[in-house]
């Protein structure tokens, strides 16, 4: 039975890691396809992908829109994840909901009717297009973070400061922001992730001039099928993993994810 | 606890984000349905109630959307069993192995779905690494058709939404006292009737919310039929994507959408029911 | 001259009134405990005192001054909550500091005084560990140094020991008396342990239901409650309803005489302390009050034994408290003579 269950377990850890692990060992491959295994090692798809402006310009949008979305979505992710916890309002659970409707609906959804909607206010520029879906998807994280950690600290400790001769204000930057800190720089650095490597939510933003990385990826791979992108997807896998590694350490994936 | 005025000012910016870039957008998306198709590309016509009339009269949309609803079925089940032994083999190990289980586990959800599709395909295409190898291995003569059909999307959604199965169930599964299968092990049940008659039930809330959760997931997915799937609309979000951009058709493709929306939206719902319902047992 | 004084002070919690017209007037240097079972709102009360909750009707002045609308962190009060709240990311010494620094005095002198306070509660040397790193007594005295080194013109405890053993809390409490007699400050302290009201107070407030019951010195309300629920909280142990004529009381099948005597006529309650009664095998002669009974119950508790004791004339059972001295000395069944002093014999007002 319990033999049962660690052979059932050791499969789907194959299944999970398996396209990962392929991309991985494929990126090494020397002939034009990707190989696993390859028959032949070699770098040479790194040196080709890091030389192919398609891909670095949209790495470089990419950056750009994870870190402007993340730094807009966490303060307004503070400010309705501290009136959720400590506001009494009729209707919070309702709202604490609609907080995170953006999980809920669709992402190609999203993506369609910010498309519309800008067209319709006239607005062409495709940076704020993609900032503002962007802002939207990172958001619910954000706020679920927080929650969670709000949740978990002892609103005695705020009181003590006051009592201590603080302004709440004063309080909240010298006792609640540092001892909730962990908890945010999480949920900033899952946000990076879940804008970094979002698909769908940009769909319909992007331009000819103006792509994100993995629309670029996938753009790439309808003509093309060498191992640069390989060589791409194992960097991303890298900076994806290196922020996993940092977030479970601070508060545990776990939380930020939900579930 | 905060002032009303100050709870409001603090929801204000959150909501007016929500109102303008969500809200309003899908409200001025879902209002092309109803209207008819102009004379030009991206021109409209009058009010009219035929692109819905269009999509539950047509036995091929009828027909795609049945299929978007079993693939993602299928998958919820799959995702359901494999998730449920993994969740609880998770449970049951040490705390030491928790922190790798957890990035194991939720590798998909962290690593960009372009990046996995992409796995798949060299894993599973044509050339791909399973069919060179049950060639070399001389069992199979031609290659196996593993992608670019439904095989590929279900294992492509499966792939994706396994991280939220197994939350869900470890998160039901860690409200359990460890205790309680100990009780029932003094009280001479077998470990498979413990399973059965204490751990199951118990960890049916979680089941339930991890099911709705990927379900909904599925019905959304873009990427993976889109890059698994057969050719052409083979999924409820790439006939979406073909309408609004291959046919210039935005009253039929918003229509399209907004019974999608309307799908994900109603067993969100359902789902905050039930959550509801099992915490007042609780 | 009364350092707090708390007039008609009144909150509800939604329907429920949980403080109900409080008025008090707490003098320059004592110590005043709040007394009560939980829910009693002595907790409420201390935290409209403190500025961390807002009363709904009624005063509280502070040194004079009019603080009912002043929030908490400009009362200059210090507080000593349960939960210690240290704060868990500053040095014992920050956190000592900290009233210190919102009071806008220089790092140096800051310091100083800061050493200082933890001097006087035996913690000189502990200044640069975390407060994870002490022991709860240890983190007790730290948020106790922490109330105080800004010299505030009130301290308030809300059930600081309740987290402790008993053997750290008494100990605890001693430090507690020391130091706030010591250094003369006013303290309003709120337990729902009457044995450490008694210890620590100069004047204790009995609270039920959101009301002061009765405030008077620990001996007073322990010798002397004036209502039932007093009587009860003080552990009287009996508690009956009576009828007083000529001077003499009758409960059922007991005649009791008390001293003082209260009133002559009419219905009264009186409360009977467990302690006070002596049981004997035979008849005691000359005791103010005796009655004849039979052992129901007998349970050893270690220091104390109790007793039931029914009387042969019918009537409540009395509840008899005595020293254990070598075990029980009667079983249930055995006969015996309950007799007691007029004096332990309580007529309540109310």
């Amino acid at each position: 039975m319990r033999r049962l269950l660690q052979v059932v377990a050791a499969l789907v850890a194959a299944f999970v890691l398996a396209p990962i692990v392929v991309v991985v060992v494929a990126s090494f491959s020397d002939g034009a396809v990707p190989q696993f295994p390859p028959r032949t090692w070699s770098l040479r798809w790194y040196a080709h992908a890091i030389g192919e402006a398609a891909f670095t310009d949209a790495a470089w949008n990419s950056a750009w829109l994870a870190v402007i979305a993340t730094l807009l979505a966490t303060p307004l992710a503070l400010a309705a994840a501290f009136a959720i916890v400590r506001g009494r309002f009729p209707g919070r659970q309702a709202l604490q909901a609609f907080l995170l409707a953006p999980l809920f609906v669709p992402a190609i959804v999203i993506s369609l009717a910010i498309l519309v909607a800008m067209a319709r206010l006239g607005v062409r520029d495709v940076g704020l297009r993609l900032v503002g879906a962007h802002v939207l998807v990172t958001f619910p994280y954000l706020v679920r973070t927080i929650i969670a950690s709000l949740t978990r600290f002892d609103l005695g400790l705020e009181e003590a400061a006051r009592t201590l001769g603080a302004h709440p204000l004063r309080g909240f930057l010298l006792v609640t922001l540092p001892l909730i800190r962990p908890g945010v720089i999480a949920g900033m650095l899952f946000a990076l992730i879940v804008s970094f490597d979002n698909v769908s939510v940009s769909l319909f933003l992007t331009s000819a001039r103006t792509n994100t990385l993995p629309l670029a990826i996938l753009n790439y791979v309808e003509y093309n099928f060498d191992p640069s992108v390989a060589a791409i997807s194992t960097m991303l896998v890298a900076v994806s993993l290196a922020a996993a590694l940092l977030i479970e350490r601070a508060v545990g994936l776990r939380r930020v994810v939900g579930g | 606890m905060l002032s009303r005025p100050a709870t409001f000012a603090m929801l204000a910016p959150v909501l007016l984000v929500l109102i303008l870039l969500l809200v309003l957008p899908v409200g001025y998306l879902i209002s092309f349905s109803v209207l008819a198709r102009g004379t030009g590309p991206q021109t409209l016509g009058a009010f009219t109630m035929a692109n819905y009339g269009r999509l539950f009269g047509d036995t091929y949309y009828l027909a795609l959307f049945g299929r978007t609803l079993w693939l993602s079925a299928l998958t919820t089940a799959i995702a359901a069993l494999a998730g449920t032994c993994f969740a609880w083999f998770m449970w049951q190990s040490g705390r030491r192995w928790r922190g790798p289980l957890t990035i194991l586990i939720l590798s998909p959800l962290l690593i960009s779905i372009v990046v996995t599709s992409y796995g798949w395909v060299v894993l599973l295409g044509r050339n791909g690494a399973i069919n060179t190898a049950l060639e070399a291995l001389g069992l199979i003569s031609a290659p196996l058709r593993l992608i670019h059909n439904d095989f590929g999307i279900v294992v492509g959604l499966v792939h994706v939404v396994i991280p939220f199965m197994v939350l869900c169930v470890l998160a039901a599964l860690e409200r359990i006292e460890a205790v309680l299968g100990e009780a029932a092990m003094t009280l001479g049940a077998q470990p498979w009737r413990v399973l059965w008659h204490v751990i199951l039930p118990l960890a049916m809330p979680g089941v339930a919310a991890g099911t709705t959760i990927v379900f909904c997931l599925s019905l959304s997915a873009y990427v993976t039929p889109a890059v698994l799937g057969g050719s052409g609309p083979n999924f409820v979000t790439t006939m979406i994507y073909d309408l609004f951009i291959t046919q210039y058709d935005w009253p039929f493709g918003a229509a399209v959408a907004a019974v999608l929306l309307a799908t994900a939206l109603a067993i969100v719902i359902l789902y905050q029911r039930l959550l509801a319902r099992l915490g007042a047992e609780a | 001259m009364a350092e707090v004084t708390l007039t008609g002070l009144t909150k509800h919690y939604g329907a429920a009134r949980v403080v109900d017209a409080v008025s008090l007037s707490i003098a320059s240097g004592e110590f005043i405990t709040l007394l009560g079972p939980s829910g009693c709102g002595k907790t409420t009360t201390l935290r409209m005192i403190a500025g961390l909750a807002a009363p709904d009707a009624g005063r509280i002045s502070l040194a004079g001054a009019d603080v009912t609308g002043l929030p908490a962190h400009r009362r200059n009060i210090g507080m000593v909550f349960q939960s210690h709240a240290l704060f868990p990311h500053m040095s014992v010494a920050e956190n000592v500091a900290f009233g210190l620094r919102m009071r806008g005095l220089a790092r140096g002198p800051r310091a100083e005084r800061a050493q200082a306070a933890l001097e006087r509660v035996h913690l000189g040397a502990f200044g640069a560990r975390l407060p994870a790193q002490l022991s709860g007594g240890q983190q007790q005295r730290v948020a106790l140094a922490r109330a105080l080194v800004f010299d505030p013109h009130v301290l308030l405890l809300d059930e600081p020991f309740g987290a402790l053993d008993r053997k750290l809390r008494e100990l605890m409490q001693d430090e507690l008396r020391d130091l706030t007699r010591r250094i003369g400050i006013t303290a309003v302290f709120v337990t729902h342990d009457q044995e450490e009201a008694m210890i620590l107070s100069d004047r204790v407030a009995v609270m039920n239901a959101g009301r002061i019951e009765q405030i008077d010195t620990p001996e007073a309300i322990f010798e002397r409650p004036a209502t039932r629920f007093v009587a009860d909280f003080m552990g009287f142990g009996n508690i009956f309803d009576g009828h007083a004529a000529n001077g003499t009381i009758t409960a059922g099948g007991l005649c009791l005489r008390a001293a003082p005597p209260g009133p002559a006529d009419g219905a009264v309650q009186v409360a009977l302390r467990a302690e006070r009664i002596a049981l004997a095998a035979a008849d005691t002669a000359g005791a103010e009050n005796a009655a004849p009974g039979r052992i129901t119950a007998a349970t050893y508790h270690g220091t104390l034994t109790t007793y039931r004791m029914a009387p042969d004339n019918g009537g409540p059972e009395l509840l008899v408290r005595e020293a254990s001295a070598g075990g029980t000395r009667f079983a249930p069944g055995a006969r015996v003579v309950a007799s007691w002093p007029a004096q332990a014999v309580r007529v309540l007002t109310g």
